[in-house]
């Protein structure tokens, strides 16, 4: 109860303390400085916001149209007002897929390909950047070459030589790829040069650790920020990937979210009412504000902070 | 010293390389064999040479393909890349401190989250010359007399496509950045403002080298990616890059090509015509951002030639 | 950390190698539809062939849908490698005639008369010939694939401003009661107005003269399934195998029509310029709709086939109560609301005439795959839905057009009227459509070839570089065809070549 007390007595002195905090900043840098600085503030802070709404726009959207008749999007198909239509459109959404199978093939495979991504991209980034072998150079240029070549026709021959090693409608042939993540060894390769120092390593060296030991216990936690930043893209790449699932999965009871919700499209509900389409939208958008938020923790949250552990 | 874990890094990369051979490099090669062919997508392929690749350069369709697309792309990196920057030069500002770095991040990467099918469905309805939503406003406060073609005059249509992009991508530029410059020493920036140094100074003798890796990652991919733009050209076009041609983009042509006209072949050529063309851009890009080292190296050889011959 | 990563391999590695089983007993279905869901043609399947007891005791039926945009890029690939494909597959009908080419279908002929209960002769004379003609393999003359319906298309057009417009004209059908009163305004109006492009941009000039605010079509899409003008135009494709230069020639009186229809602004169009499947198009078909500058418009005539009746005419006319007041549906309407408005009937004030030539646009065909190991079965599915008259009469009030003609006349002889076409026998028409419909002068790049001459019609239209006469669009389009079809290009002799 003290407890409670004390922090509503808290909550009650914030705003003295705040305006005090002001008038002490004000006095200490003087009107003019102080006047610049409110302005500055202001200024940032009403640019922030008119891009924060520009960006909320699409997804603000998806959230009112899940609630919303097929009926009142079809002739309007913007609008910031909600309606009074989400359950019908959830039950109608269940009746054409299936929704928590899809939600966890979807889970299973993402969260897999994430985990092989995040340590594998992480493992070959680090021996690229930390090694000084023969062909260390032209391996690195090749893979980053072979990114460059346009993949809309990769699906071809794709399909035809999974067939060939027997991974036809599995849900390996979507998450082994993952081991081999071009861009994320790229990028994290990018990132070592910024973070990991030689020296570190080399002290590390001295004092008897292992190559292995060092990659986990100092390459891998060095690089975390990049990881996290890497595998939140991953995941949602993952998490939206309709093409390779489409080309790869041929069971119903193997199909992602994506795939499930394309059920959808193919069925006539498509022309008549789009409220359920947008509901699967939003379901499928919200894991992946979840998994950000969750990886948001091992991303650097200000200069600051990055120097303290740089 | 160093030679004696050579060996750990073959090791490391090992795995990679295995799982980069077997899913990655037997489509690419496909698709290389395909573009020496004549190939429906139903009947075998039919070796033709190198027929596909002479069309290709032949072919003008392409090539204002090719300029439309780097039109779109330089406007959209440009404006992109330089929102990202602006917002870092914000969030990492030790005077002016920002809060909410947490929230602004999730919230600025939320257009990337919404396909690109509804992202066009979206700007369709809002930017639609007789029906959109921007021209009703903008009739309704008077701004406007007559309706604003936004996706049906070439240029206008290149531009508003190169502003969705931007829209779509600057939340992933900026997260990259800002990943980036936590490796950037607070005590480096004080110093150098104790010494008198601007912001824009700082952003270019501090911040700017040290995120340079990924500066250089983020263009390249941002090359990539931009050059290979077609989703929603397709999608908020008549799916052939209509108006007037100007959303036409290299791989939406291609995409016609393969699924609309069954010419896989004559496809496969593209990509690869598109692949060169990307690879060069990029070594062109990589000699301008590393001219200096690469000055240093040249005349380091130099000198030690000179050293030989004197010596 | 690194045991745990590890182990997670491992498990991840284990779990989804586990996944792979081989089908047994399985009957895999794919289309590009629900259709064969939502008309219960696989729990009949199900129901009749599966229990215990029947034919195909226990065996497991599987129906996967793939949306139009991706079906030829996923069906393609399984078909080619056999691996994973289905045993039945729809497809529209130039995929059929794609797959026909690449040899994927069993021989639906050979399956036929092999069938003892089923009279081959008969069932042929009793199917729509252009559905049975236009799934022959050329290659050996024997069927491959065949659909349970027909697609035939028409003009649809609300009658009381038909009649605004045109009612004094003479011959213009009076008022009757006798119910055929919106089938005398179809026939006069297809016999007057619709029946060439040149009458259809007059009948455009008409509407708009008649009140500045009325557009005959909502766009100058609607006429694209006449660009061929007449019943008995050239086909795309010369006795030579080349590019005909007889149909490029007729191509020019589409394009002056398009041309004469297209405005910049919606003051200047024909038209209404509003985008096919958008709210504005949907609406027009209730009442009327709005563009950006507040100002209203009325739309009077839609393209479409059978299907479009059913799902977009039908579901979006308008409706009227008991006393003929206009019913309305708020956004977020209560229980009372939904219901008085469920209880309006359709105002009857639509017609269908046909226009300057006939057409089809979709249509599902049913395939089976050469190769399938469930042949038997996957037979008799596809015999259940074509076969069975006895079931298509049965369920022939859904409104689809079947492609048997003792269905259909059966189905007619009964029907009692479209209310949302004020009584009239919309079968009558489609049927009339359907027979008219040839495949003497069809090409399997009829699609393609449209679409690529399709994108110039639409440069010249708006008069862009490249295409600001018909000579400069002619070559424009002779300069891509060379590129992309250059085994149908021809050097000399075709329109304006220069």
């Amino acid at each position: 109860m003290a407890k409670v007390n004390n922090f509503i007595q808290q909550l009650k002195d914030k705003p003295q303390q705040l305006i005090r905090h002001i008038k002490n900043r004000k006095e200490k840098m003087g009107n003019k400085e102080f006047t610049k600085r409110v302005v500055v503030y202001m200024s940032l802070y009403f640019g922030l916001i008119v891009l924060v709404a520009v960006s909320m726009v699409p997804f603000v959207m998806v959230l009112m149209n899940a609630t919303r008749s097929g009926q009142a999007i079809q002739e309007n198909g913007l609008s910031l007002s909600p309606g009074g239509y989400f359950v019908e459109n959830w039950e109608t959404l269940k009746l054409f897929t299936n929704i928590t199978s899809g939600f966890f093939n979807s889970l299973f495979i993402s969260t897999s390909v994430t985990v092989l991504s995040a340590y594998f991209s992480a493992l070959t980034a680090f021996g690229f950047y930390i090694y000084k072998f023969k062909a260390n150079k032209y391996l690195f240029a090749f893979i980053v070459i072979f990114m460059m070549v346009p993949v809309q026709l990769a699906f071809l021959g794709f399909y035809e030589f999974m067939s060939v090693i027997g991974l036809v409608d599995t849900r390996a042939a979507l998450i082994i790829p993952a081991v081999a993540n071009v861009g994320t060894v790229f990028f994290l390769r990018q990132y070592a040069a910024g973070t990991i120092n030689k020296e570190v390593i080399e002290s590390a060296r001295m004092d008897g650790a292992n190559e292995i030991y060092i990659f986990h216990r100092i390459g891998f936690p060095l690089m975390m920020p990049g990881i996290a930043t890497m595998s939140i893209f991953t995941f949602i790449a993952s998490w939206n990937n309709y093409l390779g699932a489409r080309v790869i999965l041929n069971s119903p009871e193997k199909f992602t979210l994506p795939l499930q919700l394309a059920n959808l499209k193919g069925s006539q509900v498509w022309y008549e009412n789009q409220g359920p389409l947008y509901m699967g939208l939003f379901i499928s958008i919200f894991p992946i504000v979840i998994t950000f938020i969750i990886f948001s923790r091992y991303l650097v949250d200000s200069i600051a902070a990055g120097a303290v552990k740089g | 010293m160093e030679k004696q874990y050579a060996k750990y890094g073959y090791i490391f990369i090992t795995p990679f390389f295995l799982v980069f051979l077997i899913f990655s490099i037997y489509p690419i090669f496909y698709t290389l064999y395909l573009s020496f062919t004549d190939y429906n997508g139903f009947v075998d392929p039919i070796w033709i040479g190198l027929k596909n690749y002479k069309l290709v350069f032949g072919d003008a369709k392409f090539w204002k393909a090719l300029t439309n697309t780097i039109r779109i792309w330089g406007v959209n990196i440009v404006l992109q890349l330089g929102l990202a920057f602006i917002l870092v030069m914000i969030f990492s500002d030790l005077k002016y401190r920002i809060k909410g770095l947490k929230v602004f991040r999730i919230v600025f990467y939320l257009p990337n989250l919404i396909a690109a099918a509804s992202v066009a469905l979206i700007f369709v309805k809002l930017l639609n010359k007789d029906y959109g939503v921007v021209n009703t406003l903008l009739f309704r406060f008077n701004l406007i007399t007559k309706t604003i073609p936004w996706l049906e005059k070439s240029m206008l249509a290149q531009l508003s496509v190169s502003n969705i992009q931007t829209w779509m991508w600057f939340g992933n530029s900026f997260i990259l950045f800002m990943a980036a410059i936590q490796a950037v020493n607070k005590e480096t920036i004080e110093s150098a403002v104790i010494d008198g140094a601007g912001r824009l100074a700082i952003m270019r003798h501090i911040k700017l080298p040290l995120i340079k890796p990924i500066l250089i990652y983020v263009a390249i991919t941002g090359l990539i990616g931009g050059l290979q733009l077609f989703d929603i050209p397709l999608l908020i076009t008549d799916g052939y890059g209509a108006p007037e041609g100007g959303l036409n983009t290299v791989i939406l042509y291609l995409f016609n090509h393969a699924f609309k006209y069954g010419n896989f072949g004559y496809a496969a050529a593209i990509a690869y015509v598109l692949f060169v063309f990307i690879l060069l851009i990029s070594i062109i890009f990589l000699i301008i951002v590393n001219r200096s080292n690469i000055k240093e190296y040249l005349s380091l050889r130099r000198a030690r030639k000179e050293a030989k011959v004197n010596g | 950390m690194k045991k745990v990563l590890l182990f997670l391999s491992v498990v991840v590695l284990a779990v989804s190698l586990a996944g792979c089983g081989k089908k047994e007993n399985k009957l895999v279905i794919w289309s590009f539809t629900d259709e064969l869901e939502t008309q219960g043609d696989i729990q009949y399947f199900k129901d009749n062939f599966t229990q215990e007891g029947q034919k195909y005791e226990g065996m497991e039926v599987e129906f996967v849908i793939v949306p139009t945009d991706d079906y030829l890029s996923k069906v393609m690939p399984a078909l080619r490698t056999g691996d994973g494909a289905p045993d039945v597959f729809t497809g529209e009908l130039d995929m059929v005639q794609n797959f026909m080419e690449a040899g994927y279908l069993a021989n639906l002929e050979e399956l036929m008369k092999a069938d003892e209960d089923l009279d081959f002769t008969a069932t042929k004379n009793d199917f729509q010939s252009y559905i049975w003609e236009s799934a022959v393999d050329p290659e050996d003359g024997n069927l491959k694939a065949l659909s349970w319906q027909v697609t035939p298309g028409a003009i649809f057009f609300k009658t009381d401003m038909a009649t605004a417009v045109w009612g004094d004209e003479t011959g213009f059908p009076t008022e009757s009661d006798d119910g055929n009163y919106n089938q005398n305004i179809s026939d006069w109006v297809s016999a007057n107005k619709f029946n060439s492009l040149d009458n259809l941009v007059v009948a455009s000039q008409e509407v708009k003269d008649y009140d500045s605010s009325w557009r005959l079509f909502p766009n100058d899409d609607a006429i694209r399934f006449f660009s061929r003008g007449s019943d008995d135009a050239s086909s795309w494709l010369a006795a030579d195998g080349k590019i005909s230069a007889d149909r490029l020639e007729e191509q020019e009186i589409y394009m002056e029509a398009v041309k004469g229809l297209y405005g910049e602004s919606i003051a200047d169009s024909l038209t209404a310029n509003i985008g096919e499947w958008s709210g504005e198009w949907f609406g027009g078909i209730g009442e009327n709709f709005e563009d950006a500058e507040g100002n209203t418009y009325q739309t009077m005539a839609y393209t479409l086939p059978t299907w479009g009746l059913f799902y977009v005419i039908a579901p979006n006319v308008e409706k009227v109560d008991a006393s003929g007041e206009t019913c309305s549906l708020p956004e977020n309407p209560t229980d009372q609301e939904q219901e008085d408005f469920d209880n309006c009937d359709p105002k009857g004030n639509w017609g269908m005439g046909s226009g300057p030539n006939s057409y089809y646009w979709g249509g599902t065909y049913l395939n089976i795959r050469k190769d399938s190991e469930m042949k038997d079965a996957a037979y008799d599915f596809v015999s259940s839905m074509l076969f069975d008259t006895e079931r298509m009469t049965a369920r022939a009030e859904n409104g689809d057009v079947y492609s048997r003609i003792s269905v259909m006349n059966e189905v007619m002889a009964e029907y009692e009227g479209n209310p949302v076409l004020g009584g009239m026998n919309h079968y009558q028409t489609f049927l009339a459509e359907a027979e008219k419909i040839s495949f003497d002068n069809v090409t399997k790049y009829d699609r393609q070839l449209d679409n690529l001459f399709g994108q110039y019609v639409t440069a010249y239209k708006k008069g862009e570089s490249g295409a600001e006469t018909l000579a400069e669009a002619f070559n424009s389009f002779y300069n891509e065809l060379e590129t992309t079809y250059n085994e149908i290009y021809r050097e000399s002799g075709l329109p304006y070549q220069e």
